[in-house]
């Protein structure tokens, strides 16, 4: 196989040229990519000198985002993508070992998809907007060419390769396969048609029968010599009985019959013309010479003819007309000879070429050029897909060496990563990615949190998607991203949700530290309703057991529930939870029901209360005055703060006091009771 | 084909990193003209500045994002010999009258970085999964890697590896997957003199409690200027990309030896297409793709085809006629039909498609 050369491209950069001629590029997370001009700094030179530029560039700094072309920014493109990713999850679904005309179905599906899409293509192209919008006009027009030739392609790879013909007889598929895409030549039959009569004063009158005989139009040009003026006359009846008469091949017929038919017919037709039975008129002659297949008329036609395959069908309807896909190899590349041969002056272009791969049965060929159409590989993906589905080149396939699945796998692969990188298709691509195994899942798995997501919906969307797939690591990553956002806007109840959600005991615990710190400070629970309903979902980090427990601690003592509250208290001053920085606040609590009226705490109770002010609150205090002394601007010290107190110290005297207090007269209560 | 969108970038001096964040939607720029600038794309895919500022008293050689879980975090280092980490703050709330305003933002100094006592010369943020912690190679040659213990204040950054090597180093790269290895970071040298291996990799240890050197890369022995792990989307082994004096994909595969110690098998690809030094490397976001930048003035685009083989796909060249974007390609045309103007473009290689070969 040729290799070919790496296309390249120039981006003209000034202050790139000017400076060693050096580009840099980067990818961003879609296939674009950013590029921009580089100087190369050694470690070394720069490790001992001064600045190593000085007083900057004069030539501006450009930054260029490079993207491959893409044609699916229109929008009659993007309902053409959707509707093939429905189809292509159809065959997804019908897998290796449906029956042939579910393929067949499947084939024509995708077909009448782009077709459907050329034609509302051309009708946008008449639109008023469009006829002033010149970018995107030309971008539609080059849609259009694209999908044609896509449509044109598809239609002449099923006949050959998708449709199992009877007896293999594939001419009169070919022939509508032409007219299909040479249509001028019917639009102007009929015209002719509808003239009756005066058709045959037109100029073009027998330019236009030529055509219709090439393109294998016989009974249609029947019908117009019927209408002729002379069609009375001998010649006219004569060549109008000939085509008349040409066996036309039907399902049931036996081969061999039609063909003793079919040449008794042509044998005829020529007697005729050797007999000069057309002479008077040589227009008529030249026709019928055409339909018996002599080669001097059919090599002067030709010269006019636009693409080498255009008269192709035409040509073999009357030389051999029971032509099999074998017959058809041979046939093609004898007629592209004749052709150049004829038309030294031509050149071949990508179609013609593509056309001849498949004619000449030359998939492999036909396969790579179809990887370099400008239509992001759409045609390319679904096509490959249908025939490594279908199974119908697999021996083709084994023969040439051709790793189907690989290629079809990497194809869908390549083609769903650039949809879900593309800004608004992401959901089509995700349904490629699905089909391509482990790998495609891990892609799922890179690019599904990286969908840029703006709103709560789109993001709990992406979670879905991602649980659907057992992708355990996005739904954390995705809540934590929004936690994140909210936290910062200052939504804590929001960032609480999302960060509970995430399940993150990290994170759960900065968020519960967060909102205690915030209630020492200020005495408000910055989010009550989203604390009272955590529920179960506490035990996810102990900080957040905490921040439930003090929470409802506060909730009993404004309901003025002291004896739950202050079982709650001891068994949080127990609990071995509390952050250090809690404890002053915690201890606080306790002030107020040791000094209450009707005693609260058991003298056990508050045993308990001064067993942790010794054991865990001075230690701290000291441990910090030591640290202060020593690195005075030291903050990593723990902050006892609480808004009702200006100094911890104080604190501790009040509470030793009231602990001293409350012990004195329970004790005495306790043991008299 | 490509089109191309010229953003005129307003730094005075070259730039030394273009970086995108984590949805590819802001974008991070750093220059020798010691100012950092970010970006914003918007609705209709236009990059607008959204905030620049003088960051270090030296060129600014790399720019990193840190995952947006841990918010809107970005880290320079600079020839000024520091590293330093910037977090974007939403400004006072405009008053409830003007509720349409949307909130002020700017980008704050969280922390300075002035452990090293030269050049910094690389600045990376670590896969999520370890946390909030980012590495900085220096030119003295040691690794320091910093942790956020707080993630909700990041201005503490107590380092927390320090990995000292023989050499200068140029460029370090974390490994994002955690396949078989973990913690895994790659780092390159420049120096000239020496013909020893050049790039180094780094893991945690279990036994020492610390991260250790684990391989030298004895097949690179010329100066290398940049490395990049490959993102990993299902892939058993891990791939470096080195740009030395050829580009370079180094094959890792990690596994457990008979002792229980973790160790790495290498396997070095060479790729000699730029034919002269490669500065720069870059992955596209599946791995599937590979930028390269070489001296000879071309950033090469390299695909991977259905059967693993990289290949260059296509060539972008600083220089040239100016915005001329067609390729040289004769553009052929089409079978005519009733409507086509028909023109049938064969496009320059590049994309989702894989070269077949």
């Amino acid at each position: 196989m040729d290799i070919e050369t790496v296309p390249t491209f120039e981006l003209g950069d000034i202050l790139a040229t000017r400076c060693g001629n050096t580009l840099t590029g980067k990818f961003l997370t879609n296939s674009k990519i950013a590029l921009i001009a580089y100087t190369h700094k050694n470690t070394n030179a720069f490790a001992n000198c001064e600045q190593p530029s000085k007083d900057g560039v004069e030539d501006p700094v450009l930054i260029y985002i490079a993207q491959e072309t893409t044609i699916y920014e229109e929008p009659l493109l993007r309902s053409l993508l959707s509707e093939a990713n429905t189809t292509f999850n159809t065959l997804r679904k019908l897998g290796k070992n449906a029956s042939k005309t579910e393929y067949i179905n499947v084939s024509q599906a995708y077909r009448s998809i782009v077709r459907s899409c050329l034609e509302k293509l051309e009708q946008m192209k008449t639109t008023p907007k469009l006829q002033v919008d010149e970018a995107e006009l030309r971008c539609s027009s080059e849609a259009i060419t694209t999908f044609y030739a896509v449509e044109c392609l598809w239609h002449l790879f099923e006949i050959l390769y998708v449709q199992e013909q009877h007896n293999q007889m594939i001419l009169a598929q070919l022939l509508k396969w032409t007219r299909f895409h040479f249509p001028q030549t019917e639009a102007h039959a009929t015209d002719l048609l509808l003239m009756a009569e005066d058709a045959s004063d037109r100029d073009d009158y027998w330019e236009i029968l030529k055509t219709l005989i090439m393109l294998g139009e016989v009974s249609v040009t029947a019908a117009i010599l019927t209408q002729n003026r002379k069609a009375g006359r001998d010649e006219f009846q004569e060549a109008i009985s000939i085509l008349k008469a040409m066996p036309v091949f039907e399902d049931g017929y036996a081969l061999q019959k039609f063909r003793s038919q079919w040449e008794y017919w042509h044998v005829n037709g020529e007697h005729k013309l050797d007999a000069n039975a057309f002479a008077a008129e040589p227009e008529l002659e030249l026709l019928m010479q055409l339909v018996v297949g002599k080669n001097e008329q059919w090599d002067e036609a030709l010269c006019k003819s636009k693409e080498w395959y255009e008269y192709l069908p035409g040509y073999l309807l009357y030389t051999n007309p029971t032509c099999k896909p074998f017959d058809l190899r041979i046939a093609a590349t004898a007629w592209l000879n004749r052709w150049s041969r004829l038309r030294p002056e031509w050149q071949m272009k990508t179609m013609s070429r593509m056309i001849k791969h498949l004619m000449a049965h030359d998939i492999k060929l036909f396969l790579f050029e179809m990887q370099q159409l400008n239509e992001s590989n759409w045609f390319a993906t679904h096509l490959i897909d249908l025939i490594y589905q279908s199974g119908q080149l697999n021996s083709y396939c084994e023969q040439r060496k051709i790793d189907l699945k690989s290629l079809r796998n990497s194809t869908v692969y390549n083609f769903g990563s650039f949809l879900m990188t593309s800004h608004k298709l992401w959901q089509l691509g995700i349904d490629y990615l699905d089909c391509c195994g482990e790998e495609g899942i891990a892609a799922i798995n890179i690019l599904l949190p990286r969908i840029p997501f703006k709103t709560e919906r789109l993001a709990l969307k992406l979670i879905a998607m991602a649980r659907q797939r057992n992708l355990f690591e996005v739904e954390p990553e995705i809540c934590k991203v929004l936690f994140k956002r909210s936290y910062d806007e200052e939504r804590h109840g929001s960032a609480l949700e999302w960060v509970i959600r995430s399940k993150d005991a990290t994170v759960v615990t900065a968020m519960a530290d967060f909102i205690l710190k915030n209630y020492s400070k200020t005495g408000i629970f910055v989010c009550p309703d989203v604390i009272t309903n955590i529920g179960a979902r506490m035990f996810i980090a102990p900080r957040l057991v905490f921040l439930c427990k003090y929470f409802e601690f506060n909730e009993l003592y404004r309901k003025r529930d002291f004896s739950s509250a202050t079982k709650l208290l001891v068994n949080l001053l127990d609990s071995k939870i509390t952050p250090s920085y809690f404890w002053p606040t915690l201890f606080i609590e306790s002030i107020p029901l040791l000094e209450s009226k009707e005693p609260m705490l058991t003298s056990k109770e508050t045993v308990t209360i001064l067993h942790h002010l010794e054991t865990n609150l001075l230690p701290l205090i000291e441990q910090n005055m030591l640290e202060t002394a020593i690195f005075p601007n030291l903050s990593s010290t723990v902050e006892l703060k609480d808004y009702r107190i200006e100094n911890v110290d104080e604190m501790v005297s009040v509470l030793r006091y009231a602990c001293a207090r409350n012990y004195s007269r329970t004790i005495l209560k306790e043991n008299t009771a | 084909m490509f089109d191309v969108e010229p953003i005129l970038a307003d730094h005075k001096d070259v730039i030394h990193d273009v970086v995108f964040d984590y949805y590819g939607r802001r974008m991070a720029t750093c220059s020798s003209d010691q100012t950092v600038k970010i970006w914003d794309e918007d609705e209709h895919g236009k990059w607008k500045v959204a905030s620049s500022w003088k960051a270090h008293s030296g060129s600014i050689w790399r720019v990193s994002w840190a995952h947006p879980e841990f918010g809107q975090v970005v880290a320079t280092c600079s020839f000024d010999r520091t590293a330093t980490v910037w977090e974007e703050v939403i400004g006072d709330k405009v008053n409830t009258t003007t509720t349409t305003v949307p909130p002020t933002r700017r980008w704050v100094r969280r922390a300075t970085l002035v452990d090293s006592r030269t050049s910094v010369t690389d600045v990376e943020f670590a896969p999520k999964y370890l946390g909030l912690l980012l590495a900085t190679a220096s030119a003295d040659g040691i690794i320091r890697i910093y942790e956020a213990p707080d993630i909700m204040n990041l201005s503490q950054w107590p380092v927390q590896h320090e990995i000292a090597n023989k050499f200068p180093l140029s460029c370090l790269s974390w490994n994002t997957s955690t396949y078989m290895v973990s913690q895994l970071l790659a780092a390159g040298s420049d120096e000239t003199a020496t013909p020893t291996g050049k790039v180094f990799l780094f893991g945690y240890s279990e036994n020492a409690r610390k991260c250790v050197k684990m391989e030298t890369i004895n097949d690179i022995t010329d100066p290398v200027t940049d490395v990049a792990f490959a993102p990993n989307a299902g892939r058993t082994f891990h791939m470096l990309a080195v740009a030395s004096k050829d580009l370079y994909i180094v094959n890792i595969r990690g596994f457990t030896d008979s002792s229980g110690n973790s160790k790495l098998d290498l396997q070095t690809v060479k790729f000699s297409d730029h034919n002269c030094p490669v500065w720069r490397v870059c992955w596209n976001m599946l791995a599937t793709m590979l930028i390269s930048t070489g001296d000879d003035g071309c950033v090469r685009i390299w695909c991977i085809n259905y059967s693993r083989q990289w290949k260059c796909a296509a060539v972008l060249k600083a220089e040239g006629g100016g915005p001329t974007y067609e390729p040289t390609l004769p553009t052929p045309s089409l079978a005519n039909t009733a409507s086509a103007t028909a023109k049938f473009y064969k496009k320059g290689t590049i994309g989702n498609q894989v070269p077949w070969h």
